[in-house]
């Protein structure tokens, strides 16, 4: 695989670089997780909706840390220092996401592991990023979208700001972390220099605000035009977005307003709508999608619309979707680990070549990979 | 400035959002980027709209004329990366004549193509992928994210297998070919929602009150105050009430955090509403506590951190250059 002869060290926990590390890891990098010992990353005993393992692990914990080993090493032993010092010269990559700050106070950061490793690349992951009254403030997924102006993007005009129901903004900086760590290796390939990567999840929570964010810059709202009825895409036209059926939900990706009427055999449905302002325009369509939608099943829309070629899909839960052909020929579940510690969990989302990038690697327990990476590396 | 991809050249073929920002992104990194938008003379002038000029930025817009097929011949020659949609190109023919291009095909539905024949739309990505039940709260209707986040999950990480793939082919002189899928992108975003769903196979289910992520315990969500909104992340109970003050609040111990997430927001929402955010960040800063205010753009851009970081160009910083 891509990354075969990479070896990458881990100080980081929680998700966001974990779970760049999960990637790399996938992509064939060896990744060795400091972690401490006796506690380990923090995620290990992070138990979520009282679901764990049969062997007590933390689901979350399994599905972030597959395919990696650990290593367990106290950060304030001067042995243990001495021993990741080697571990260092060794290594391609360093990763850590702690506050700004620490690394310094323990030696590891940028500067001095320069020293011990002159080609390192070193990538880290902060809330903030460094020098502004925000720095030393923990970098929390929740908090990073409240004050990026992300939680004003979804639901309708009425609600409340609605954060997005995913930890987006550790995803997003995990992802631009494996962007800047690859691009500088690419580097690295040329010129034999490594390079300081630094990511703040301020930041990758605003580059996915891009467009948006680009266009209030220019003049544009301070907050997204909202939808009155259905929660969607605040700047798509109608009837983009999600509607109630008679015994469900359907979304509605537009299709243009004549095909619609044509779909519901009343030619100029839409004409005595007062077009001029946008906003109000959208939500009288919505409004009509909504009392129309609600008519007949889900199941009958979606026969018509595909008759009408008009772009609408189910509104999948989980449960349902597991039970569709579809999910099952994306073979999107693999297994990790054997015995009580064997887990389903997600693969990586690429083919490669026609393949799919699999691992069945699981989670380490902590510090089971101690005296191994000793013995291989002292 | 450290510009790693120089030396490369990515060539933006056909339409395609999630290819839209990862060509965005090789621009940022320092790749020539052609692109051709697969469309008319008119689509090519609304590019210089302002969203577009967002999206392709660092760009060059390619056109190809009568001679099309010599042209993109042309470009495929100076190409090291193709970005493109699935089904635009002959691409097995073209992996064969240029051997050592790394071709990204993007589609919408993957290998559940045969059985999912609905549009390519990051809003149907969402919503059959199970993103919607995860966002707004138990009472709401299923909630897509705001933005299109398969086309940006899927875009960026193409950027990451290309990165890889570049590595590699300075070893093995290959190309290969990289197919990532809407759907992939949208799953993968949840693993640890499915992951713990395969486990338990019950639905998560979103809070009643504030829901901010279904499988955290209260008070994990966003509440109105007197005068605007502040967010909470997660945090022991007791330690919330030394900030809060909340009689109420005091009957509920850490085990029922979970179970009793919706009565126990619903008494802090109350609650919260009897002060200003100040007020609450005060206090919350003086115990560090994780909270902060809910801000709008007009807000953020005159924060400290905001000034000093004037986040508008590429995420990712090269410290040692700058």
């Amino acid at each position: 695989m891509f990354l075969n002869d990479i070896l990458i060290i881990d100080f980081s926990q929680f998700l966001s670089a974990p779970s760049a590390a999960l990637r790399m890891a996938d992509m064939g990098a060896r990744v060795i997780k400091v972690e401490r010992p006796g506690v380990g990353d923090i995620c290990r005993t992070l138990y979520v909706s009282e679901v764990s393992l049969d062997n007590g692990g933390s689901t979350i914990f399994h599905a972030i840390n597959r395919n990696k080993e650990s290593l367990a090493a106290d950060l304030k032993s001067e042995t243990d220092k001495s021993f990741l010092i080697q571990l260092i010269k060794q290594a391609d990559v360093v990763l850590h996401n702690f506050r700004p700050g620490v690394m310094e106070r323990i030696g590891f950061d940028y500067k001095e592991v320069k020293k011990i490793n002159p080609s390192i690349v070193y990538g880290e992951i902060s809330g903030y990023g460094t020098g502004n009254e925000w720095s030393d403030l923990p970098g929390q997924d929740l908090l990073v979208q409240s004050v990026t102006g992300l939680t004003y993007a979804s639901g309708t005009a009425e609600q409340p700001p609605v954060p997005m129901g995913v930890a987006v903004a550790d995803i997003l900086s995990g992802t631009h972390l494996v962007q800047g760590v690859l691009a500088a290796l690419v580097q690295r390939a040329i010129t034999g220099e490594g390079a300081h990567v630094c990511i703040n999840m301020l930041e990758s929570t605003i580059d996915f605000q891009l467009e948006a964010f680009t266009a209030f810059l220019n003049g544009g709202p301070a907050l997204p035009p909202r939808a009155a009825i259905s929660p969607t895409n605040p700047y798509m036209p109608p009837p983009y977005g999600i509607y109630k059926t008679a015994n469900d939900y359907i979304a509605i990706a537009g299709g243009g307003l004549k095909n619609w009427e044509n779909c519901f055999d009343q030619p100029g449905y839409f004409d005595d709508l007062l077009q001029g302002d946008e906003i109000q325009y959208r939500n009288q369509v919505q409004d009509r999608f909504r009392q129309i939608m609600t008519r007949y099943t889900t199941e009958y829309w979606l026969q018509l619309a595909e008759q009408y070629s008009l772009p609408c899909s189910p509104v999948l839960d989980y449960p349902r979707l597991m039970e569709d052909a579809g999910y099952k020929a994306l073979e999107m579940e693999q297994w990790v680990g054997e015995g009580s510690n064997k887990i389903r969990t997600t693969r990586c989302p690429v083919r490669i070549n026609g393949q799919y990038l699999t691992s069945t690697i699981p989670a380490p327990t902590l510090g089971y990979h101690s005296n191994a990476i000793k013995k291989e590396f002292s | 400035m450290l510009l790693p991809l120089k030396n490369c050249t990515v060539l933006e073929y056909g339409f395609s959002l999630a290819a839209g920002w990862a060509g965005l992104r090789f621009a940022e990194l320092g790749a020539k980027v052609l692109k051709w938008p697969g469309r008319d003379a008119a689509w090519m002038e609304s590019l210089k709209d302002l969203h577009s000029a967002t999206m392709n930025r660092g760009k060059e817009l390619v056109e190809l004329g009568g001679e099309r097929k010599e042209q993109l011949e042309e470009l495929l020659k100076q190409s090291d990366v193709l970005l493109c949609p699935k089904g635009e190109l002959a691409i097995e023919a073209l992996r064969i004549k240029f051997p050592a291009m790394i071709v990204v095909e993007f589609s919408a539905w993957g290998a559940a193509a045969d059985h999912w024949k609905w549009s390519d739309s990051d809003l149907l990505a969402q919503a059959v992928g199970g993103l919607t039940y995860t966002t707004g709260s138990h009472h709401d209707l299923p909630t897509p994210f705001g933005y299109n986040i398969a086309d940006y999950l899927c875009g960026n990480q193409s950027v990451q297998f290309v990165l890889g793939a570049l590595l590699a082919r300075r070893k093995s002189g290959g190309g290969c070919l990289i197919q990532l899928s809407l759907i992939e992108s949208i799953l993968d975003f949840q693993f640890e929602f499915l992951t713990t769903f395969y486990q338990s196979r019950k639905q998560p289910l979103r809070a009643a009150v504030t829901n901010a992520n279904a499988i955290l315990s209260a008070p994990y969500g966003v509440y109105k105050t007197r005068n605007g909104f502040i967010a909470i992340a997660m945090m022991p109970l007791a330690k919330l009430n030394e900030a809060l003050e909340c009689e109420e609040l005091n009957a509920f111990a850490e085990s029922d955090a979970f179970g009793k997430r919706d009565e126990i927001k619903s008494i802090i929402t109350h609650h919260l509403l009897s002060r200003p955010n100040e007020w609450w960040l005060e206090r919350a800063k003086q115990l560090d506590l994780w909270m902060m205010p809910v801000l709008n753009w007009q807000n953020l851009i005159q924060t400290d951190a905001y000034r000093k970081l004037s986040p508008t160009g590429m995420p990712i910083r090269f410290m040692n250059a700058e």
